[in-house]
């Protein structure tokens, strides 16, 4: 009888009435995103070498592309090279179409899509893919489709 | 528990209010649980929908401006931060910096989670109360990451915090709880009739057998319970009727022996009269004709004169207790002077010199003559007989009552005798069996002063003499007269 009694006095009490204070809990990830610039990813002897651009903010995909398109800029450091075509795209467009791939589209001056190497089709997967890892939390980047070509970073970004 | 018991009001010892009590008692916990266990439950989901919509709505808006926020930022990228964040009740910090005041400034946000958010760098909540104390807050901290490199994620210096007052959900709660409440004192005056009507069913088979237990124990041999279904208490009304039926069973088989017996004797003694008759009247002549007989004919013909007459008057007595036992005894009550009729009685037995008597004149009291002859008779020839003389009679007379003691002065009876003087056939002195009397003579007299509403006692008189007191009633006087036995 008596620890019937307890017991349920216990439950009364660890139950309790209205909203009760808590410590400090955990309540999952935080949100990510600020930085001084996007992660762009140039070639130093054949290998991906990656650099921060600062431009104040982490920006959208077609701000890193654009940094990318630009080459390798005075700050950085030395000895890199760009794979890219230099002074020329008609029209560019990046952004996540599912939710692991970020699709691009990069057309000539003349509307027709540009042709990449395969080291510029790497530089512009890893560039993306760490543009999607800095702020775009949760997935990894499976795939970057670049004119409808898919390609892969080959290294951790 | 019988403790308990015993501390309780009469009133709620009995069966039903147990039972009420017991059943109220647990509805009460079913109802209390099922109570506590939905409101339990329905304030846990209140709570994570108010507390994950904050969270993730902020984190969500963080995650979309973060991109496009400068960094290292300026006081006037936290502040623009936090006037685009969907509550705005929000502190952004960044080192030292802190956004303009909306709402909520950073101390008032606990130094424990802006702790915590610094150490585990994940998103963090807390519940507690606002700075006044009344009504319940709920804050998160988060800290804004960043990414390097080829590296991991870490802190990027950046950290938002917002309050968000709980008073909504909170009131939400209380009224859940007292909904909850409310509900469940509904279900105890549903229980308490369920309880009634249950102890009702329960306790009207117990109430029955207590009638009819009743009923046999006042005599009622016949009382039955009726058998209804086939519980527990059915089966204990199979087994009153069992015994009930075992004890009609026995008692009248006892009572028809008993009245058999009784026919028996009566009928002994009827048949023995005529012949006895016959007897007497032989053994009177024999008698008158033993001087004339030889020596050894003459002590045998009175030894046989003798016994005769004594068993003649056993059979006499027999007779007259056969009657009380067949409840054929019957007063005719006259009005008699009580010292008169003692005298009479002493006088015809030819005693009047050998007891002593203190008679009242003027005691007129309606009763059976011939009866009280034959209890005066009795007692003065037992005194003559087993006692001493002195015999005395007293006479004294109340209002109600009269009453006549007989006193010897002899040894007196034995304690151990006193109470079975009266039974038949009884013999205080076991060595002299054959006394003259037949053993019935006391039993008679007591019968007949039992006719008059009346006792007899024995006892023993102070100076050691045994002393018989009649005590009759004044029969005009409260008795109706000729009321059959």
């Amino acid at each position: 009888m008596r620890r019937l009694v307890t017991v349920l006095l216990g439950v009364v009490l660890l139950a309790g009435c209205g909203v009760r204070p808590t410590p400090p809990v955990g309540g999952g990830d935080a949100p990510r995103g600020v930085a001084e610039g996007p992660t762009l990813y140039f070639l130093r002897g054949g290998s991906l070498v990656p650099v921060v651009r600062k431009i104040g903010k982490l920006g959208d995909y077609p701000t890193a592309l654009r940094e990318l398109f630009y080459g390798v800029a005075e700050g950085d450091p030395p000895g890199l090279t760009s794979a890219l075509p230099t002074g020329g795209f008609g029209e560019l467009t990046a952004g996540v179409t599912q939710r692991n791939t970020v699709e691009v589209r990069v057309l000539r001056g003349d509307g027709r899509p540009l042709t990449l190497s395969g080291a510029a089709l790497d530089q512009i997967a890893c560039t993306l893919s760490a543009r999607h890892l800095a702020a775009d939390r949760v997935y990894n980047v499976e795939s970057v489709i670049v004119n409808e070509v898919p390609r892969r970073c080959p290294i951790g970004v | 528990m019988s403790r308990l018991l015993d501390s309780l009001p009469t009133w709620a010892r009995g069966l039903r209010a147990r039972l009420v009590f017991a059943f109220l008692a647990v509805a009460a916990l079913g109802a209390a649980a099922a109570a506590g266990a939905s409101y339990v439950s329905a304030r846990t989901t209140v709570l994570k929908y108010a507390q994950d919509q904050v969270m993730n709505a902020t984190k969500d808006a963080v995650s979309q401006l973060a991109p496009e926020l400068s960094f290292p930022p300026t006081q006037a990228t936290l502040d623009q931060l936090v006037s685009r964040l969907p509550d705005s009740a929000a502190v952004v910090t960044y080192q030292d910096l802190r956004s303009r005041p909306m709402g909520y400034r950073l101390e008032d946000i606990p130094a424990e989670l802006r702790a915590a958010v610094r150490t585990r760098g994940t998103l963090v909540f807390q519940r507690g109360t606002s700075p006044g104390g009344s009504s319940p807050m709920f804050y998160v901290g988060m800290p804004v990451l960043t990414k390097r490199a080829g590296g991991e994620l870490e802190p990027s210096g950046m950290e938002v915090y917002l309050a968000r007052n709980l008073g909504g959900p909170a009131g939400q709660i209380s009224d859940l709880a007292q909904t909850a409440w409310q509900t469940s004192l509904l279900a105890l005056p549903l229980a308490a009739l369920l309880a009634l009507l249950a102890a009702r069913g329960v306790l009207r088979p117990v109430r029955e057998l207590r009638g009819a237990t009743r009923r046999l124990a006042g005599g009622d041999l016949g009382a039955r319970l009726e058998v209804k279904g086939s519980d527990e208490l059915a089966d204990l009304a199979h087994t009153f009727n069992d015994t009930a039926a075992a004890l009609d069973r026995t008692v009248t088989g006892l009572q028809r022996m008993e009245a058999d017996a009784r026919r028996f004797v009566a009928d002994v003694s009827h048949e023995l009269r005529t012949p006895l008759a016959a007897m007497t009247a032989v053994t009177d002549v024999l008698d008158e004709e033993a001087e004339n007989l030889p020596e050894d004919a003459q002590i045998a013909a009175r030894l046989v004169g003798q016994e005769t007459r004594k068993l003649a008057r056993m059979v006499e007595d027999l007779i007259e207790i056969s009657r009380f036992d067949a409840g054929a005894a019957r007063l005719v009550l006259t009005e008699v002077d009580v010292a008169e009729a003692v005298r009479n009685t002493l006088r015809a037995r030819g005693w009047t010199d050998q007891v002593t008597t203190e008679l009242p004149e003027g005691v007129r009291v309606k009763l059976d003559a011939r009866r009280l002859d034959v209890i005066v008779a009795n007692l003065v020839g037992n005194a003559l007989r087993h006692g001493q003389p002195p015999v005395v009679a007293t006479l004294t007379a109340s209002p109600q009552w009269i009453e006549l003691t007989v006193t010897d002065h002899g040894s007196g009876l034995p304690e151990a005798v006193l109470p079975q003087v009266f039974a038949r056939f009884y013999k205080a002195d076991s060595a002299r069996s054959r006394s003259e009397g037949s053993g019935l003579g006391l039993a008679i007299a007591w019968e007949n002063a039992q006719l008059h509403y009346g006792t007899i006692e024995a006892a023993n008189a102070p100076h050691g003499g045994a002393r018989f007191t009649l005590r009759l009633p004044r029969l005009a006087r409260g008795v109706e007269e000729g009321v059959p036995r």
